[in-house]
């Protein structure tokens, strides 16, 4: 075996192995949640925002790994609302006082990696969460040749002219202040008629609006 | 879109996971769900003995199951043998990164595929999505389940107008019968429509097979390599190039091919299958060996167990049986002979294997220095292709050889001259000259010296009768020397001197002395032929007359 396919495979197991350890510490916590009385259920928070976070990490490294080395992701049909059903699951565990309001159609239908999508959903939330938002509306506009935008909209302070602007990349102190460009990275690794998928930002009245839109 | 509960309730679920807590966790996220009747299985064993056992509606598989099967044979199996219905469902449970793997399989393709880590609530979102769109289909599934293709053609194409929500799962299923049932260009339509819209690899591999079936071979060969090229993992692209390589009189680039999908791939008995001929043919027993000793293992419990697996896997390991004391040759020895009782022991009463694993096992026995146990099989062989009703020509030539190997040219050129009179492709008679060409000349001289002994010995007793058997054994064959014919002809003309001449035995001395030729007068044996060929004239005019 070639030493890079060696490091490779090693790193593939030790992925593979940690998503199973993942998967059974996310499973036996469903489980007990499910079979534990509601009163004793907060006393499980932290552990689960830990494990929650642990999670996030996990993922976010492994898609930015494979992002940079431009790997090939599987699309398929998915649906947007799952997709940000399973991203408002994981951040209300991280953010209990944040409001979700799910706006998106049960039959809205998208082709994309679901994994990577979500991840962004994730990431996106979680800065107006640090940004001050109390409140996230997800919506999703279908359009032409099954072009597909989610939209992600906060009543947060909104994002900064730097910002819009692309002078910046953050302006909170937590973080790493490179959310926004991870979710870039995601939007170009989907392509569709030639055109890769992009990441809009911009201001409402109230809050902020990120438009991921998939082609 | 469906009541999961509902959906749930009353079906058989099989869970298949090698990892415990995986395993149970999934058993009670499916339990709060609705499911009721659950059984699990620890690996891909389990999972077909379960399945060839009981009728399952349902089986969430991990792709991942350890050392044996993985989650996609499991479902090739089952859906191959026919017992997992097309109306029931097959889902996947896997890490992102295989799932180009999980979704590339064309022919036998999963329902759906859940990405680990997932929670319950996506758990349930994915199996609604899934049953949904089982459910729209299940009128094609059913017409598969029947085998009426064409209808399910139809109802696909039906499903296909009402929803075009349902183009990736309809169009896959659509494209699949339509290879099936070759109609290639309706199919390469469908998988080019979809291609306009979605990048999606499964409609790549599908148009390439589509585009090499309808004979450009070249066009096609090009897409799967740009297929590859986005789809690394792809391993059924490797397959095809393979094949289609094979096509093009290329086989060492065909083995390459097969080599990338199984470093991606090791687990599929098929493609081992493929990749040890494939190299037993370049003459890569390095490679042949391993892949066959694989496809042994990996199809010991499947519906890919076969003869030929255990035979090629034992033929192979023949090239590294070089010196039968080294512990390292006799532990490959070992496993070529342990892989050949398994053979004989399950499949019995099959005489065409057990023939065969005798032929090898005496191969086997010879090159580790046994001669005797070589013969012994030899022998072995022997009878069981007496016993069989139309022994293949094949078998015989494989008999002729082992005879020579064994050092009994007696029986081996028997066998030559049986299969001389029979019809033999080109390729066969190249063999048996070469059998016959090798066969050791020097052993049949000295069998042919020992029957002329025999017969000098009669003569001198005055048993003529007996002298001339023994003479005509050993004048059969080539290797017979002068003398020896010489003594024939005599023993014939003293018979024929003793009672009256015999035109057919006149016959034969005219073809002893054919065979003689001319003998040079310096020769000792001039005087001895020259008196012969004179009292052989005298006795053809007697029995003119």
């Amino acid at each position: 075996m070639k030493k890079e396919s060696k490091f490779e495979f090693l790193v593939a197991a030790f992925i593979h192995d940690l998503k199973n350890q993942l998967q059974s510490l996310s499973g036996q916590q469903d489980i007990l949640l499910n079979e534990l009385p509601a009163e004793y259920q907060h006393k499980l928070a932290p552990m689960l925002r830990q494990t929650n976070q642990i999670k996030e990490d996990t993922l976010r490294l492994v898609s930015v790994f494979r992002l940079e080395h431009k790997d090939s992701f599987a699309m398929d049909d998915a649906w947007p609302r799952d997709t940000a059903n399973d991203a408002i699951e994981s951040c209300q565990i991280q953010f209990p006082d944040l409001v979700f309001n799910n706006r998106i159609n049960l039959d809205a239908q998208g082709f994309y990696n679901e994994q990577l999508i979500q991840l962004a959903l994730v990431t996106l939330i979680t800065n107006s969460a640090q940004a001050g938002a109390k409140q996230v509306e997800l919506l999703c506009e279908e359009g032409d040749n099954q072009s597909l935008s989610i939209i992600i909209h906060d009543d947060g302070p909104g994002f900064s002219q730097d910002i819009l602007e692309g002078l910046a990349d953050t302006t909170k102190a937590e973080g790493t202040g490179l959310g926004l460009s991870f979710v870039e990275m995601i939007c170009h690794a989907h392509k569709g008629a030639g055109q890769p998928g992009k990441l809009t930002i911009s201001n409402s009245k109230v809050g902020a609006i990120a438009t991921i839109s998939l082609p | 879109m469906i009541n999961l509960e509902k959906a749930l309730a009353g079906r058989r679920i099989l869970i298949v996971d090698d990892l415990v807590e995986a395993r149970s966790s999934l058993k009670k996220m499916a339990s709060i769900l609705g499911g009721g009747d659950i059984d699990i299985a620890t690996d891909g064993i389990e999972a077909m003995n379960l399945i060839h056992k009981n009728k399952y509606d349902i089986v969430l598989s991990d792709y991942n199951l350890g050392r044996t099967k993985d989650g996609q044979q499991v479902l090739e199996e089952a859906r191959f043998t026919d017992r997992l219905r097309a109306t029931s469902l097959f889902i996947v449970v896997t890490g992102e990164n295989a799932i180009d793997m999980v979704m590339g399989a064309l022919e036998y393709d999963p329902d759906g595929y859940i990405t680990k880590p997932y929670t319950l609530n996506m758990l349930k979102e994915r199996l609604i999505r899934i049953i949904t769109i089982k459910e729209e289909l299940r009128l094609a599934n059913e017409a598969i389940d029947l085998k009426k293709y064409d209808l399910a053609i139809e109802r696909c194409l039906a499903v296909l107008e009402k929803s075009p929500r349902l183009r990736l799962p309809a169009s896959r299923m659509l494209g699949q019968l339509l290879v099936g049932q070759k109609k290639y260009e309706q199919a390469l339509d469908v998988y080019s429509q979809l291609l306009n819209e979605r990048s999606v690899s499964w409609a790549k591999l599908g148009q390439a097979i589509c585009i090499y079936e309808l004979g450009d071979s070249d066009s096609s060969l090009a897409l799967l390599h740009k297929t590859l090229d986005e789809h690394p993992l792809y391993v059924q692209c490797y397959d095809w190039i393979a094949k289609i390589l094979l096509t093009h009189d290329k086989p060492l680039e065909a083995q390459e091919a097969l080599e990338k999908a199984i470093a991606i791939s090791p687990k599929a008995v098929l493609r081992q299958m493929e990749l040890g001929r494939v190299a037993f043919e370049n003459g890569d027993m390095a490679t042949a060996e391993p892949a066959f000793k694989y496809s042994v293992r990996l199809g010991r419990y499947s519906c890919h167990k076969s003869v030929k697996n255990y035979l090629q896997f034992a033929r192979s390991a023949q090239a590294f049986l070089n010196n039968p004391k080294d512990r390292q040759t006799q532990n490959k020895a070992n496993e070529a002979f342990r892989a050949l009782d398994e053979l004989k022991q399950d499949y019995a009463d099959d005489g065409d294997a057990l023939f065969e694993a005798s032929i090898v096992e005496s191969k086997t026995h010879l090159n580790m220095a046994s001669k005797d146990d070589a013969k012994r099989c030899a022998n072995e062989a022997e009878e069981i292709l007496a016993k069989l009703e139309c022994p293949k020509m094949d078998f015989k030539l494989q008999m002729t050889e082992t005879f020579i190997d064994t050092d009994q040219s007696v029986k081996a050129q028997m066998m030559i001259d049986e299969l001389k009179e029979l019809k033999l492709s080109d390729k066969q008679k190249i063999m048996l000259n070469r059998l016959d060409h090798d066969l050791n000349g020097e052993a049949l001289k000295r069998h042919t010296t020992s029957l002329n002994d025999d017969g000098v010995g009669h003569y001198e007793r005055g048993e003529l009768e007996e002298a001339i058997i023994a003479f005509d054994q050993a004048t059969r064959y080539e290797q017979a020397g002068i003398s020896v014919l010489l003594n024939s002809i005599q023993a014939k003309i003293s018979i024929m001197e003793r009672d009256s001449p015999d035109k057919k035995i006149l016959k034969d001395c005219r073809s002893l002395l054919i065979r003689i030729g001319t003998i040079a007068k310096d020769d000792d044996r001039f005087a001895r032929y020259a008196r012969l060929r004179k009292t052989y004239d005298r006795l053809c005019r007697a029995a003119a007359a």
